[in-house]
């Protein structure tokens, strides 16, 4: 399905469009749209007629004001600037003549009269129009001077709608309605001030000063001045006042949230962002959007409660919960769960019994309580608690740890965490005690920890909840979680790969639209394994029930050729020193139906030989053979960059990665892939770098994995299209290594073959 | 040794300060993980620790608190004392007869309407020759504010007399003579090439803002012009700068008024952008010396704005903007 459609002057040029931006904001007016469009596109002429459809509806219908050709860095590109069409007419209008004021007429009848003039039919559908206007006249007036007059004086706002039209409403309208589509939230930021801050309204109307003073928190006031010649009553002035102090007496709290995949935000609509486990708690009115969709996806940034004398006094409803920063499932147990308070950090909450709030799991779909209560349980709390969850660290965000941990022997979910500043806690059992507030927790330093996600941009994550290590005893196992988010409104994708001993799980799992997470399929191996090899992508036009695709299985053979490093030219060779482990020549992924599989003949025989090194330690002086020394806290700095470009024809893919010794080398190099990322080639020895790693000869490196694995949507020919580039490289025993990358058209996807390991690369679609 | 910057004794994971003459605040930005105790109205004052050693660096009030997520981090952003004339407007309720004062001043005048936006007993009068005092309003006309900004008042009078208003990093108030060019002796010394400690530079030069004629209006019939030739212009071509303003009331006013503003603007507009290892010491309306071969930049420069930059994860920098 196509997501964004855009013609002009009737005509589709969606297989041009590189990027389609919308904004609107009801405090300055604004409604327009921004595109780029690929060279070969006309080049528009300003009053063009323009139409947008998202999601199969029109969102926008405008008129071309602006186009502008760019060159930079070897691209060329057009940018299309559009107004939304009445709007755009109502400010462009300059009045020859008078308008003036009929007797005892109310404020939506003057309203409309005068549109009408510029030859615009808009709506009314503010709720209250009590307000007849003090009799005025205007000499020859540019028509929207007079229109925001009359707007700002009774307190009423454009809506913009999407058919070129738009609607004079209040916030006090009965058209106001909760937005019902599930968003996903990824960002959340609070903004309060005193910008707008006012301690005393002073009104000049006509022949009349009215002043009303409200509370102050400066040593001086802050007057808010409204002059307007409508106001001719006392009784007016003092009304008018009262609302302005009402809106600009108190502190400014505006929030900015960014949504994925929301179609049809629309100005003046309410909206409530709510997390339970950290008390953020954001409701508001819609007071500016900014849609946008290009190679990176589509996404929403939602503006909140801005200030402005045309929503003054209008207080709204109490408004419904719309967008839920998905608490997903901290932590999950059959019985109970519990994580600990980040706010006060000497509490522990806990969910209660799955007779409760939880939902069965039945047959191979599991519900779980991601909305149910919790309960307070630091009372009483003994032993392991005390001395885990201590005052002295910060339990934070294992709300977003949207994965679950399970165990390869049982369909049922097991085992709970969080994350501190000390590190990831959990239950290490497979199979937890039913209650899981008495203790029974171990924990895991975040130096042991690898840890890495990707957010739907493909971008890297925080490093905090998304692997987990527990390297000892019996049940020695390595746990990854790795969160993918679709960019396309299908939900979050929730990948869980657990590595338990000598067996291998993949898990693929998905949660819909009501925060369910549904089990997909698993893998159960044993050693000799058969080492996962793991793709996920994200359809390109994802309706609710797709699946993630993706291909395992590979068969590995025993080979015993080895290759080193030249860190003095950056390549590959054989060598007779095992320094390094890589592959023979693969075999070219094959399969149909979006279903990827891959073999290979080649296979790990030598002594893996990777690490991270301290970033950004440059250094590489902390290296200690056969140690990890993950830097607490710091392993998103080792996340590569990722640059491609579009030239109109190529999709250009680079992916950088540079590579350090050990200690006591100071040697440094950049890699980079050619466009298809077949060749690589030492690039410099500085410069973009950005993934320290070390060849380590010899020395056992001990457990553990790298994985890197992103999906990048990109924008070509109107269409939201998938990319995916996987990095595997595993240095423990039998690990594998390699990249994967996709053609231009995301169509196909080869391996990188002159480039064995390429260690941890990451790409996506940057118009770098 | 360790750099960074810490606000009320709170250790901040990023941090900058900006301080522009040509803007009236100053500013501090800085992130840090819990809230502390920062709201909107805190007063705040941010230290540089730099090998040991302490330098204050502002002084000022919370403006704006923000809370990030996914980060869970809090922004605050503070300004210093002038953001309250900033704030403060006159909107005397008699709008025709609006705030008056007579045979006053300039500085009288300023420190008036300063204590109107509440900044009192704060003030540093800095040295103010060669130039010479102002006392407006002699004869019957009053200065009168109608409905304005106070900082707006302030900078009418500064484009008058030549003042200039700004906090220190102490808070106090300083009214001085504007001295927006490099002085005799530079308090520092940045050389470029590959030994030096310049990082970057940018040199910049523009006819733009150069007036070689200035036409000053003030009361009825008050009326002067200054005017001088430029090597940069054609011969007998003036680019003109007006000032108008009902508060200067006599003849001699008005040509001191012509006479400041000339010799500020008849000359080229060059500027220098250069970031530089950082230094708590620096700040704006400095005078330090810049040798950098490959753009030719030398000689004494004026530090116009400056930003101090400090993070846990990148090294302490200063930017610069100077000119001449």
């Amino acid at each position: 399905m196509q997501k964004v459609t855009v013609s002009v002057g009737g005509i589709d040029y969606s297989d041009y469009l590189l990027s389609y931006e919308l904004q609107e904001d009801i405090c300055n007016v604004t409604c327009f749209t921004t595109f780029r469009f690929l060279p070969s596109a006309p080049l528009f002429d300003p009053g063009n007629s323009v139409q947008v459809w998202t999601n199969g509806t029109s969102r926008f219908v405008g008129t071309i004001a602006k186009t502008t050709k760019q060159w930079s860095g070897g691209n060329t590109e057009y940018t299309v600037y559009c107004q939304h069409r009445d709007i755009k007419k109502l400010q462009d209008w300059y009045q020859v003549g008078d308008l003036w004021t009929h007797e005892n007429e109310t404020c939506s009848s003057f309203l409309l009269r005068h549109v009408v003039i510029a030859g615009i039919y808009a709506a009314y559908d503010a709720t209250a129009d009590p307000i007849v206007m003090y009799p005025y006249k205007w000499y020859n007036p540019p028509l929207w001077e007079v229109v925001e007059n009359v707007m700002t004086f009774a307190g009423i706002y454009l809506r913009p709608q999407g058919d070129g039209t738009f609607t004079f409403t209040d916030f006090g309208s009965g058209s106001d309605v909760a937005i019902d589509a599930e968003g996903i939230t990824t960002r959340c930021n609070r903004v309060t001030s005193d910008v707008s801050y006012r301690s005393k309204a002073l009104i000049y109307g006509t022949g009349l000063v009215y002043s009303a003073s409200g509370s102050n928190m400066f040593p001086h006031d802050r007057i808010a001045i409204l002059a307007n010649p409508m106001i001719g009553q006392p009784g007016e002035a003092e009304d008018v006042a009262d609302r302005l102090l009402d809106e600009y007496n108190r502190l400014v709290e505006q929030d900015t949230i960014t949504v994925l995949g929301l179609y049809g935000a629309n100005l003046g609509k309410k909206v409530r962002v709510y997390d339970k486990f950290d008390g953020y708690d954001a409701e508001g009115t819609i007071t500016e959007i900014n849609e946008l969709a290009d190679e990176r996806g589509y996404r929403t940034d939602i503006v909140t409660n801005a200030r402005c004398p045309k929503i003054y006094g209008f207080a709204p409803p109490t408004p419904p919960t719309i967008y839920t920063h998905k608490p997903m499932v901290v932590g999950v147990s059959y019985e109970r769960d519990s994580v600990a308070d980040p706010v006060n950090t000497a509490r522990v909450w806990v969910t209660p019994d799955i007779t409760g709030a939880w939902g069965v799991g039945s047959g191979s779909t599991f519900h779980y309580g991601t909305f149910c209560e919790w309960y307070d349980k630091s009372e009483g709390l003994t032993g392991d608690f005390g001395q885990l969850f201590t005052g002295e660290e910060t339990v934070s965000t294992f709300f977003r740890a949207s994965g679950i941990i399970r165990d390869p022997w049982s369909t049922d979910a097991r085992g709970a965490w969080c994350c501190t500043t000390r590190g990831i806690f959990y239950t290490p059992k497979l199979l937890p005690p039913a209650d899981q507030t008495t203790g029974d927790w171990d924990w895991t330093p975040w130096e042991r920890i690898v840890a890495c996600y990707f957010t739907p941009t493909g971008e890297s994550g925080p490093d905090e909840n998304l692997i987990l290590t527990t390297a000892s005893g019996s049940g020695a196992a390595t746990i990854e979680l790795v969160e993918l988010k679709a960019n396309d409104n299908t939900g979050i994708y929730v990948v869980a790969t657990a590595y338990i001993a000598s067996k291998i799980m993949i898990e693929v799992l998905q949660v819909d639209r009501s925060g369910n997470i549904e089990y997909l399929q698993e893998y159960d191996t044993t050693t000799p394994a058969v080492w996962p090899w793991t793709m996920y992508i994200t359809p390109p036009y994802g309706d609710d029930k797709q699946w993630i695709e993706y291909a395992t299985q590979a068969n590995p053979v025993v080979n015993d050729e080895e290759r080193a490093i030249d860190l003095a030219t950056g390549t590959f060779s054989q060598s007779a020193s095992p320094r390094f482990a890589g592959w023979a020549s693969p075999i070219e992924p094959s399969g149909s139906d979006g279903l990827l599989s891959f073999t290979t003949s080649k296979v790990y025989s030598g002594v893996p030989a990777v690490q991270l090194s301290t970033y950004p330690n440059d250094d590489l002086g902390q290296w200690v053979a056969g140690e990890h020394l993950y830097a607490p806290g710091t392993l998103r700095d080792y996340l590569p960059k990722r640059f491609a470009s579009w030239d109109g024809k190529h999709q250009r893919i680079y992916v950088w990665a540079r590579i350090g010794e050990r200690t006591g080398y100071t040697y440094k190099s950049v890699l980079r892939s050619d466009d298809s990322g077949a060749t690589w080639s030492r690039q410099s020895t500085t410069g973009s770098a950005i993934l320290d790693m070390a060849w380590h000869a010899g020395a056992d490196p001990g457990q553990g994995f790298i994985s890197g694995r992103a999906v990048a949507n990109t924008m070509k020919n109107g269409y939201l299209e998938t990319y995916c580039v996987i990095a595997l490289p595993h240095y423990d025993v039998d690990a594998v290594n390699w990249l994967f990358v996709s053609s231009d058209d995301g169509q196909n996807f080869w391996t990188s073959g002159s480039f064995p390991n390429p260690i941890y690369c990451i790409m996506d679609m940057d118009n770098a | 040794m360790s750099t960074y910057l810490k606000v009320n004794d709170h250790k901040v994971m990023r941090g900058e300060t900006n301080t522009n003459y040509a803007s009236p605040c100053k500013r501090l930005t800085f992130t840090v993980p819990y809230q502390y105790e920062f709201d909107i109205g805190t007063t705040v004052t941010g230290i540089i620790n730099q090998n040991g050693v302490d330098t204050t660096v502002f002084y000022g009030t919370v403006k704006q608190v923000s809370r990030r997520r996914p980060e869970n981090v809090w922004e605050f952003m503070a300004e210093d004392i002038i953001q309250r004339p900033v704030e403060y407007w006159f909107a005397p309720e008699n709008i025709d007869e609006g705030i008056t004062w007579s045979n006053i001043s300039h500085l009288a005048l300023a420190k008036s309407i300063l204590l109107y936006a509440s900044i009192a007993n704060e003030f540093v009068i800095d040295d103010w020759t060669p130039y010479p005092t102002f006392q407006f309003a002699t004869g019957p006309e009053p200065v009168k504010v109608q409905t304005a900004n106070a900082w707006d008042v302030i900078t009418w009078i500064n484009q008058i007399t030549g003042m200039y208003v700004y906090a220190d990093n102490s808070g106090n108030v300083h009214l001085s003579r504007i001295a927006d060019e490099p002085g005799l002796v530079a308090s520092k010394t940045f050389v470029g090439g590959n030994s030096g400690t310049i990082k970057q530079i940018e040199y910049t030069r523009s006819d733009e803002n150069l007036r070689n004629k200035v036409v000053v209006y003030g009361a009825s019939g008050v009326q002067a012009i200054s005017q001088a030739a430029s090597p940069y212009l054609p011969a007998n071509y003036y680019k003109t700068a007006i000032i108008s303003y009902s508060m200067i009331d006599t003849n001699e006013m008005a040509a001191e008024t012509a006479s400041i503003n000339l010799s500020r603007m008849n000359k080229l507009t060059e500027t220098v952008i250069l970031e530089v290892n950082g230094d708590p010491s620096l700040d704006a309306r400095a005078t330090v010396q810049i040798t950098e071969p490959n753009t030719g930049v030398s000689g004494l420069w004026f530090v116009n704005q400056i930003s101090h930059r400090l993070s846990s994860d990148a090294p302490y920098l200063c930017r610069l903007t100077c000119k001449k």
